[in-house]
């Protein structure tokens, strides 16, 4: 274990790690708003809820993004 | 302990020169079930609809819908391309459920393949609506200034649409092949609940992203858009 | 890691396929049910909309029908009426004709009987009179009367034209009446001045009338001179119906 491995493994847990909190910022406000949305207006549940769930996933594609940094770092490593 | 990386796909055999790999026998599976249970259930339509009849009208209705809605558009020359995008898309993120089996969109060559088809359709559809000239110009807007940022955008927004899915998907897969590995059996229930949820939204956004672009293309034409004729039905 | 460019080019291959087999097995049929019972949907609704307007338009011409024979027998009503009235008023009219000609009619025959009573009691009236006056004069001396009213005959008979006077001569047996009997001085002189009038005379007899009142006259079987207070009432009576008469029929 040399320490481009080390450094990979890190790197790794460090694109997890900071790539997971801002989607979870901000799928923590979208969902802060979609509720005042439906407490609002409690009628229109069924639409802000189905674009609540697109809106999600679009922000996890964010840590997604990141897992698939990891993940090539962990297993498909250009240096390793 | 070590885990089978997951970016990579296994080659089951070989013809000829062609190395046919396990996701494009899975998807060959998916195709063959597809086709023969379409040919199945729309051997006999009638003007009555049976319950099967019904139910696929509706699937079919909802898909031209979200079309007509989002491209603001007749759905007809768009419906099949969509349509197959979004249920070859659910059935294969819905087909890690069956033991052994591997999603093909979990291949990173499956989601390139369908990121450079929709790459193409988008070309293929604004050329078709505003001609080579005119889909060439349509980069141009609104400023010539932008050229280089549109052409850069059309490629990023392909390749982020292939990281997404295949991000999804292969991490859901990972995921539970982590989770089987280290507890056991029936623990990974809840996370294949999570990982169904995740690829028909997938799938769904998949579709609407092909839509989205396919829209742009086609309307960058006439930036006034005309009156959307919003079909009243259910 | 690598990309396996054979399978990614057998995936888009793939994908392709499955969009037209799709397209061919599944989007295909189901767009053409769903356009079929589309149409046969308009197709229904079309019929029954023409369903529709038909009705309507059948509604619309019982109604003009209808209509028709509301119009018709309102006609036909005051037509009817027209003719009752037309009939009433007719009758009415020959009813007030009618009543009036036999109001006319009576309100006529009461005046005739009116006339006739009138004449008949100023008839009454003269003969009364006649008899009162010959009441009175029969209180005079009939010789008194006698040499007048001969007087007067005398002028009456020459005032008669020749012929007349001849005839008169030759009437014979001519009678000579009187209301008193005469005595004979009178009656030589009377014929004795007759034949000096009527030359040729024969010898005439002498009669008593009392009815004359007074007067002289001489009646022949075919001429007759009257002079005398009853042939002036008789003249007088005579003329009094013949004003009558005249009165009437004017």
């Amino acid at each position: 274990m040399n320490w481009i491995h080390i450094v990979s493994i890190l790197g790794a847990a460090f694109a997890i790690a900071i790539g997971a909190i801002a989607p979870a910022l901000a799928q923590g406000k979208a969902v802060a708003a979609a509720m005042d949305a439906i407490a609002r207006q409690p009628e229109a549940a069924n639409t802000v809820s189905r674009t609540l769930f697109v809106g999600l996933a679009m922000i996890e594609t964010m840590a997604i993004y990141c897992l698939v940094i990891a993940l090539l770092l962990l297993f498909a490593n250009p240096f390793a | 302990m070590k885990f089978a990386s997951p970016l990579e796909s296994h080659i089951l055999f070989t013809i000829g020169p062609v190395p046919i790999s396990q996701p494009v026998v899975t998807t060959w599976g998916i195709m063959a079930v597809l086709t023969i249970g379409c040919w199945l259930l729309t051997r006999r339509l009638g003007l009555r609809p049976t319950r099967t009849q019904a139910a696929l009208e509706l699937v079919v209705e909802v898909i031209a819908r979200q079309i007509r809605e989002t491209m603001d558009a007749e759905p007809r020359p768009y419906l099949p391309l969509i349509g197959t995008l979004f249920i070859f898309l659910l059935v294969a993120n819905w087909s890690s459920l069956l033991p052994g089996v591997e999603p093909p969109t979990a291949a990173l060559e499956t989601d390139a393949a369908l990121a450079l088809i929709v790459f193409g359709a988008t070309l293929w559809f604004g050329v078709r609506a505003l001609g080579a000239r005119g889909y060439l110009r349509s980069f141009a807007q609104p400023s010539i200034l932008l050229v280089p940022l549109n052409l850069v955008e059309l490629f990023t927004r392909s390749f982020s649409l292939m990281v997404r899915l295949f991000g999804n998907v292969m991490s859901g897969v990972f995921m539970i092949g982590v989770v089987l590995s280290l507890a056991g059996l029936l623990v990974p229930i809840p996370l294949m609940a999570l990982e169904m949820l995740t690829g028909a939204v997938q799938a769904y956004i998949f579709g609407a992203l092909a839509m989205v672009f396919i829209g742009s293309a086609i309307s960058e034409a006439n930036p006034s858009p005309k009156a959307p004729n919003h079909e009243v039905s259910s | 890691m690598r990309i396996d460019w054979w399978t990614l080019a057998l995936q888009a291959i793939n994908v392709v396929i499955l969009v037209w087999l799709l397209a061919r097995f599944l989007f295909r049929p189901v767009m053409g049910a769903i356009t079929a019972r589309q149409t046969a949907m308009d197709q229904l609704l079309a019929d029954a909309e023409s369903a529709k307007a038909a009705a309507l338009k059948l509604e619309a011409d019982l109604k003009a029908q209808t209509d028709a024979f509301a119009a018709d027998g309102e006609a036909r009503r005051s037509a009817l009426l027209a003719s009752i009235e037309a009939e009433r008023s007719r009758l009415l009219d020959a009813a007030t004709i009618e009543t009036d000609a036999k109001a006319k009619q009576a309100l006529a025959s009461v005046e005739d009987a009116q006339k006739g009573m009138a004449t008949q009691l100023e008839e009454n009236a003269a003969v009364l009179a006649g008899q009162m006056a010959s009441a009175l004069l029969r209180r005079l001396p009939a010789a008194g009367t006698t040499d007048m009213m001969f007087t007067a005959l005398l002028e009456r008979v020459e005032r008669l034209p020749v012929e007349e006077r001849r005839a008169l001569a030759g009437d014979t047996p001519l009678a000579i009446v009187t209301p008193a009997a005469l005595d004979g001085e009178t009656q030589a002189r009377c014929v004795q001045k007759l034949e000096e009038a009527l030359p040729g005379l024969a010898a005439p007899n002498f009669t008593v009338d009392p009815a004359l009142i007074a007067g002289f006259e001489l009646h022949g079987p075919h001429m007759l001179v009257r002079n005398s207070w009853r042939a002036d009432l008789d003249t007088q009576l005579a003329a009094l119906k013949e004003d009558d008469h005249a009165g009437l029929r004017g």
